[in-house]
C-alpha cells in the first residue's frame, strides 16, 4: 500500500481539495503576518518577528502540504510511537527545558530559535485518542479509562510546565471525541459531570493550580478588582480592542499595542493589533474566516471514511475552535486569560508548523471523500 | 456517503456541537460589537486619558541685569545628553564614543549604560550646545539629547559680584544670593502640557501635544549694581587682602541719596557657574551675613547721640587720658597708634579726630544710657535692613537692662555690640544725606519677559536719625578726620574731598578677645561737600598691621578716585598761576 494518495493524479487532488478550509487559513495567516509586523513597528527588534513568522509560515504551509498528501489512516498505525515520541518530548522538556516568563516550555534548537512540544502535543495526543476510541465499540461507561489515561499522562506533564492553557486546549479535544465515540450519550454526560467536578474543585482550591493561574483564569470575572494586578492584561487589551471602534486607527496607529500597553501584543494578545488598528470591520472578517475554515473542517469530519478520520477530524476541529473562542474571547473579557495562541495569527513557529499539520490531516481526509466507505474499521 | 453508520450516530451529535459552536460565535460577535462600538467611544477616551501624561513645562527664569541694562546672568536654552540602556547594542563602544565629549563617566553611570533592562539614564546634563552638536553627531544608537525645559544658568560675568548674585541649581532653583531671594519672581510660573505618551511615559513621535496651561516666563531684575564700580571695589579689596594677607574683607559703594547699592564686594569670592568647586564660605555675602564689633566707626554714633542729646555741644570739652577705669573695666587710649598733642582736655570733635577711646567713653557717660540707646535705635541698629539680600544678619545691640557697668563706655567706641557692614554703610549715608535713614536697595527695577518695567523701587526712607544740622556738624567731623587725623593721609585723594573715619576692632572669638586678630575698616564719602558715595571697606586679619588708615582706608581712596572718575567729575587740581602774557 503506497503511503501517498497522489498515484490518482494531481486533478484528483484538486476535486477532492477542501478549499473552504485552506483559503480561509492562508488569508488569516497574511493577515496575521501584517498584525506581527505592526505589533512590533516601535519596538527595539522590530521587524524581526515579522520575519521570522513568515519563515514558519513558509514551512507551516509545507507541512500542511506535506499531511495532506499523507493518507491518514498511517497515523492510526503509527499512534503508538507517535504517542511514545510525544512523552519523550515533554520528558525532555522537563529535564533540560528552556526557562522564560517564569514557565519551562521550550527546547532550545540553537540558531533556529526555540521548539515548544506542548504545541505538536495537541496534534499527536488528537491522533492517539482517536487511535485509542477505535480499539473497541465503547459501549460501556468503564470502557472510558483507556483514553483517559492516555491523555492523563502528557496533560499532566504540561500542566507542570506549567502550561494551563494547553492543557485545557487538550481537555477539550479529549472531551470532543468522547462526545461522539461513545455510543451512549448518558456515559459521556457521567464524564461531564466528572469534568465540572474537577472544575469547581480547581477553582475552589489551590490543589491544582498555582495562585497566580488561578487569579489570572478568573480575573475576566472582575478585572477591575485588580487592574495594576492580574487585570491589568484584561483591562489593556479591553481597552484596545475598544479603541479600535468602527473602522480601527489605521495600521502602525493602534495606540495601545504599538506603545506597549496591552503585553505579548505579537503573541497571545495578536487579535488586539487587529481589532484596535482595522476595528470592528477588520474584527469581524477574522471571525467570519474563522467561521469558513471551521465550516470547512466539520465537512472534512462528516466526509471521512472510518471511524478513526471521523475522530481525529473531531478532534482537530475542536482544537482549532477551542484556540479560536478562548483566545478572542479572553481579549474582550469574556474568558479566561489562559494564555494560549491565536491559530495561524500569533507569533510562534511551534503553534503555525502544529496548525498547519492539523489542516493538512484534515485536508487528507477531506481528499479520501471519493474513497470506499471503510466503517467502525 | 450517508450510509456511513458512524456518522449516522455522529450527525445528531454533531448537529448539537455545531449548534453549540453557532452560539459561541454569535456570542463572540455581539460581545465585540458591545466592546468595539457600543463601549468603543469610552474605551478609545480611557485609552487616550492612559497615554497622556500632563507634564510641568518650566518657565524661562528671569535674567538679572546691571544698573545700566547689561546681562548678568541669563538662561540658554539647555540640552541634557541622556541613554535608553536598552536599545544600545555595545555599551562598551557607546562609552568610548561619549566619554572623549563628555568627560569621564562616573561609575554608577558606566553601570547603568551597561544594564540593558534600563529604559532611561542621564548621562551630562545642561551641556554647552557644542557638546550636544557632537553628541548628535555620533549618531550612536540609544544615546540621544533631550532639550530641557529648564534651561542653563549663565553668569556671564563670572565671579563678578558673586557672592551678591548667587547661584542656581540644576533646575534652576536659587539656592544662594539674589538668585535666591528672588527666586519667586525670577522662576516665573510653571505651564502644563499634555503628551501621548507610552507604558513608561515617554512622549511619542506621533502624539499630539496640547498646552493647558502656558508657562509664564520670570520676570527679570535690574540691579542696582553698577559693575564698573562692583570692579573697582573688588580690585581694591583684594589688593588690601594680599598685601596685608588678611583672610577675607569687604567692601560696599552705596548711593546716600537713594540706598542704592552700586557695589558690594566680598572676598574670597567664586565662580557662579561652577558653585560645586567651591566652598560654603567662599559663597557668603559677608556684607549681611556676618555681623562684627565695628570699633571706632561707631563713635559717630555716640558723637551723633551726645549732639542729639544737647548735654554736649561742640564747643564741650572732655578731660584727655590715656586710660580710664570703668567698671572695673580698664580703658586704653593708643588703639589708633597717636595721642592727640592738644593739651589736657578735647573737643568731641577731637574725639573724633584722633579717635580716642577713653573720650568716646565719657561722652557715652556723660549722655546717658537712653540717649545712647535711642540714637542706636534711631540709626536701625539690632534690625535687618530689608535690603532684600538673603541671609541678613541683624545683628546684636542689647537694651540697657542688660548692660554691665562698663557696657555704655565701651560701646561708645564700638565694642559690645554687632552690626554689619551694611547697616554701618546705611549710617554713614545718613550722615552724607543730611541725616535721613533710608533701606537700602539692591533692585532697581523688576522688567518682564517683554523688558517692560513691572515695578520700579524708589527711594524708602525709614527715618530721621537726627537733624540736618548735626549731620552736617559729623560730616565736617570726618573732614578732619581725613585732613588732620586717623584718615591723614591715607584716606586723601588728590583733587577731590574726602571725608571718613577709621575702625580698628579686636575680633571676638568664643566670647573673649582673640589677641593680634583685628578687623580694619574705614567708612567714607566723596566728595565731602555733597556726598555722592559713601564707601566702606572692611579687612579681616590683616597680618603685620591692622590699623584702618593703613589696611582699609588706601581702599577707599582708590575706590574713592576711580568713582568719581567714572561719574566723569574730573580732579580739582589747584589752579597754577598762569603767566600774563
Amino acid at each position: 500500500m503506497s503511503v501517498l494518495t497522489m498515484g490518482s493524479g494531481t486533478r484528483r487532488y484538486f476535486k477532492n481539495f477542501n478549499w473552504s478550509l485552506a483559503v480561509p487559513i492562508l488569508i488569516v495567516t497574511a493577515i496575521g503576518i501584517v498584525s506581527i509586523q505592526s505589533a512590533d513597528f516601535h519596538d527595539a527588534g522590530a521587524g524581526a518577528e515579522f520575519r521570522k513568522q513568515i519563515f514558519y509560515a513558509i514551512l507551516g504551509i509545507g507541512a500542511m502540504i506535506g499531511c495532506s498528501l499523507v493518507d491518514y489512516r498511517q497515523w492510526q498505525r503509527l499512534a503508538p510511537f507517535i504517542y511514545g515520541f510525544n512523552l519523550v518530548l515533554l520528558l525532555i522538556i522537563l529535564v533540560a527545558g528552556h526557562r522564560a516568563l517564569g514557565a519551562q516550555r521550550w527546547i532550545s534548537l540553537g540558531p533556529l530559535g526555540t521548539f515548544q512540544p506542548s504545541e505538536p502535543a495537541k496534534l499527536f495526543l488528537a491522533i492517539s485518542i482517536a487511535a485509542v476510541l477505535c480499539k473497541g465499540d465503547y459501549t460501556r461507561l468503564q470502557d472510558m479509562w483507556k483514553p483517559l489515561l492516555v491523555v492523563a499522562v502528557p496533560a499532566l506533564l504540561i500542566l507542570k510546565q506549567p502550561d494551563l492553557g494547553t492543557t485545557l486546549v487538550i481537555l477539550a479535544i479529549l472531551s470532543t471525541q468522547l462526545y461522539f465515540a461513545m455510543a451512549r450519550v448518558q456515559d459521556f454526560a457521567v464524564y461531564a459531570f466528572g469534568i465540572f467536578t474537577a472544575a469547581a474543585i480547581t477553582v475552589s482550591t489551590n490543589v491544582i493550580l498555582k495562585p497566580f493561574q488561578k487569579a489570572r483564569l478568573l480575573v475576566f470575572v472582575n478585572p477591575k478588582a485588580d487592574p495594576q494586578g492580574a487585570g491589568y492584561n484584561l483591562n489593556q487589551a479591553k481597552i484596545a480592542v475598544g479603541n479600535g471602534e468602527w473602522i480601527g486607527r489605521g495600521l502602525h496607529h493602534g495606540t495601545q499595542t504599538q506603545l506597549n500597553f496591552v503585553p505579548e501584543h505579537s503573541r497571545d494578545f495578536i487579535f488586539t493589533v487587529l481589532a484596535e488598528e482595522f476595528g470592528f470591520i477588520g474584527a469581524g472578517l477574522l471571525v467570519v474566516l474563522y467561521g469558513i475554515a471551521l465550516y470547512g473542517g466539520v465537512r472534512a469530519m462528516l466526509a471521512a471514511r472510518d471511524r478513526f478520520g471521523f475522530l481525529l477530524a473531531s478532534g482537530l476541529v475542536a482544537m482549532l475552535a477551542f484556540h479560536i473562542a478562548v483566545n478572542v474571547g479572553m481579549t474582550i473579557g469574556i474568558m479566561p486569560i489562559t494564555g494560549i495562541p491565536l491559530p495561524f495569527m500569533s507569533y510562534g513557529g511551534s503553534a503555525l508548523i502544529t496548525d498547519f499539520a492539523a489542516v493538512g490531516v484534515l485536508l487528507n481526509i477531506y481528499g479520501q471523500r471519493d474513497r470506499e466507505f471503510l466503517g467502525n474499521a | 456517503m450517508h450510509r456511513r453508520t458512524f456518522a449516522r450516530v455522529a450527525t445528531t451529535r454533531a448537529k448539537v456541537v455545531f449548534y453549540g459552536w453557532l452560539i459561541v460565535a454569535g456570542f463572540l460577535t455581539w460581545r465585540l460589537y458591545d466592546v468595539q462600538i457600543r463601549q468603543g467611544p469610552v474605551l478609545a477616551k480611557e485609552a487616550l486619558a492612559q497615554r497622556s501624561d500632563t507634564v510641568e513645562v518650566f518657565a524661562r527664569r528671569g535674567s538679572i541685569f546691571d544698573r545700566d541694562g547689561n546681562v548678568l546672568v541669563r538662561s540658554l536654552p539647555s540640552e541634557s545628553v541622556y541613554a535608553v540602556p536598552h536599545d544600545i547594542e555595545d555599551a562598551g563602544a557607546a562609552v568610548a564614543a561619549l566619554q572623549p565629549i563628555v568627560g569621564k563617566l562616573d561609575p554608577a553611570t558606566l553601570a547603568e549604560l551597561h544594564d540593558r533592562s534600563l529604559w532611561f539614564v542621564w548621562i551630562e546634563r545642561k551641556v554647552p550646545h557644542d557638546v550636544a552638536q557632537r553628541v548628535r553627531a555620533l549618531g550612536f544608537t540609544g544615546v540621544a539629547v533631550k532639550e530641557e525645559d529648564s534651561g542653563r544658568r549663565v553668569d556671564t560675568v563670572g565671579t563678578l559680584a558673586s557672592t551678591v548674585l548667587g547661584f542656581v541649581g540644576t533646575d534652576e532653583n536659587g539656592l544662594a544670593g539674589i538668585e535666591y531671594s528672588f527666586d519667586d519672581w525670577l522662576r516665573g510660573q510653571s505651564g502644563e502640557t499634555t503628551l501621548e505618551t507610552d507604558e513608561f511615559g515617554r512622549a511619542i513621535p506621533f502624539g499630539r501635544d496640547t498646552v493647558v496651561k502656558p508657562a509664564k516666563p520670570g520676570l527679570s531684575l535690574q540691579l542696582t549694581i553698577d559693575p564698573y564700580l562692583q570692579f573697582v571695589a573688588e580690585q581694591a579689596l583684594g589688593e588690601q587682602i594680599k598685601t596685608w594677607h588678611a583672610l577675607d574683607g569687604t567692601a560696599i559703594v552705596m548711593d546716600p541719596w537713594t540706598g542704592e547699592i552700586l557695589a558690594l564686594a566680598n572676598l574670597p569670592d567664586y565662580d557662579p557657574n561652577a558653585f560645586w568647586k567651591s566652598s560654603a564660605n567662599d559663597e557668603r555675602d559677608r556684607a549681611v551675613m556676618d555681623a562684627y564689633e565695628p570699633g571706632s566707626t561707631f563713635k559717630l554714633v555716640t558723637a551723633a547721640a551726645a549732639l542729639e542729646s544737647g548735654k554736649v555741644t561742640t564747643r564741650s570739652r572732655f578731660p584727655a587720658h590715656d586710660t580710664l577705669e570703668v567698671g572695673g573695666h580698664l580703658i586704653h587710649n593708643a588703639e589708633d597708634g597717636f595721642l592727640a598733642g592738644t593739651g589736657s582736655d578735647e573737643t568731641l570733635e577731637e574725639i573724633i579726630e584722633y579717635s580716642h577711646n577713653v573720650g568716646a567713653a565719657e561722652v557715652g557717660m556723660r549722655i546717658g544710657a537712653r540717649a545712647f540707646y535711642d540714637m542706636e535705635q534711631r540709626a536701625g541698629f539690632g534690625n535687618s535692613t530689608e535690603s532684600g539680600l538673603p541671609g541678613e544678619n541683624p545683628g546684636i545691640v542689647p537694651p540697657p537692662s542688660e548692660w554691665s557697668g562698663s557696657s555704655l563706655a565701651t560701646m561708645s567706641f564700638g565694642q559690645g555690640v554687632s552690626v554689619t557692614p551694611l547697616a554701618m554703610t546705611r549710617y554713614y549715608c545718613a550722615i552724607a544725606n543730611g541725616g535721613m535713614l533710608l533701606r537700602p536697595s539692591i533692585v532697581k527695577k523688576v522688567l518682564n519677559a517683554q523688558g517692560a518695567v513691572a515695578y520700579a523701587y524708589a527711594p524708602q526712607i525709614e527715618g530721621r536719625v537726627f537733624s540736618k544740622k548735626i549731620a552736617a556738624t559729623l560730616k565736617s567731623f570726618l573732614r578732619t578726620v581725613v585732613v588732620h587725623g586717623t584718615g591723614n593721609p591715607s584716606a586723601q585723594v588728590p583733587g577731590y574731598t574726602t571725608a571718613g573715619k577709621t575702625g580698628t576692632a579686636q575680633i571676638v572669638a568664643n566670647g573673649v578677645y582673640e589677641p593680634g586678630a583685628y578687623v580694619a575698616s574705614f567708612i567714607g564719602m566723596v566728595p565731602y561737600e555733597h556726598p555722592r558715595y559713601v564707601i566702606y571697606v572692611k579687612v579681616d586679619r590683616p597680618v603685620g598691621a591692622y590699623y584702618g588708615s593703613v589696611v582699609a582706608a588706601p581702599a577707599f581712596a582708590k575706590i574713592a578716585r576711580e568713582a568719581m572718575l567714572h561719574n566723569s567729575v574730573l580732579p580739582n587740581v589747584a589752579p597754577v598761576a598762569k603767566p600774563h602774557p
